[in-house]
């Protein structure tokens, strides 16, 4: 388990280099990026952090997805400070000897980062600044999956 | 005890973190959050709508109710919007 909460950028590329250079190399392997949309008047997007509480959080995820399926790798990077639209936020990457099992768990990881881990987004719009709300969405996309 | 604020909370609050004397009394997150408010306007409206507010000692998120002592570091923010 790989997980980095910074301010510094990342390349995909070489997340994917770190994630195959192994002997043995998985059979499966799901990469989510998430970016910062590109809205009308969006001229930045803040991200507030508390760094130790968001590390032990996703570690908490990470081993309820370990639990759940049978993944080997997994690489997450999320990202706080100031960002410009287009910017990279947040990568997971899940490897796995079956795409089944490294695809759910991808999956499951990114929705309980979005409500669960200790990060805050400001939109900041050439006119108004806004704290982005969780949504009711977010937090019915994770009561599913315990019902599952 | 060290209380650390983030997001709109510590807009409001005007603050990141501090340390505080932790008076007998005060037992809980509920009764730091009411001896607080009672301190001035900034906690007061920060801690309005209990609703809004999520909590964590030592870094794990936690209840209204919740113990707390004088070595913790207890936290303050809103729902999480990560990812």
């Amino acid at each position: 388990m790989h997980i980095e909460v910074k301010e510094d950028d990342f390349i995909i590329e070489n997340e994917i280099v770190a994630i195959e250079n192994i002997k043995d190399p998985d059979a499966a392997i799901s990469i989510f990026v998430g970016k910062v949309r590109k809205e009308k008047k969006l001229i930045k997007l803040f991200i507030d952090c508390y760094p130790e509480m968001a590390e032990n959080e996703i570690q908490k995820i990470v081993q309820n997805a370990s639990n759940r399926w049978k993944l080997n790798q997994v690489r997450i990077i999320h990202r706080y400070g100031s960002l410009d639209p287009g910017e990279n936020i947040v990568l997971v990457i899940t490897t796995s000897d079956h795409r089944g099992d490294c695809y759910s768990a991808n999956q499951f990881i990114m929705d309980f980062l979005k409500s669960e881990a200790a990060f805050w987004k400001k939109e900041i719009f050439l006119d108004k600044t806004k704290w982005v709300e969780q949504k009711v969405t977010d937090i019915s996309t994770m009561k599913d999956w315990q019902e599952d | 005890m060290k209380l650390k604020y983030f997001a709109w909370v510590a807009e409001i609050i005007e603050k990141r973190e501090e340390e505080i004397e932790l008076p007998d009394h005060v037992k809980t997150i509920d009764d730091l959050m009411n001896w607080l408010s009672d301190k001035n306007d900034g906690y007061r409206i920060a801690f309005n709508d209990k609703k809004k507010i999520k909590y964590a000692i030592n870094q794990t998120l936690s209840k209204e109710y919740d113990s707390i002592s004088r070595n913790d570091e207890v936290a303050f923010f809103p729902p999480m919007t990560g990812g």
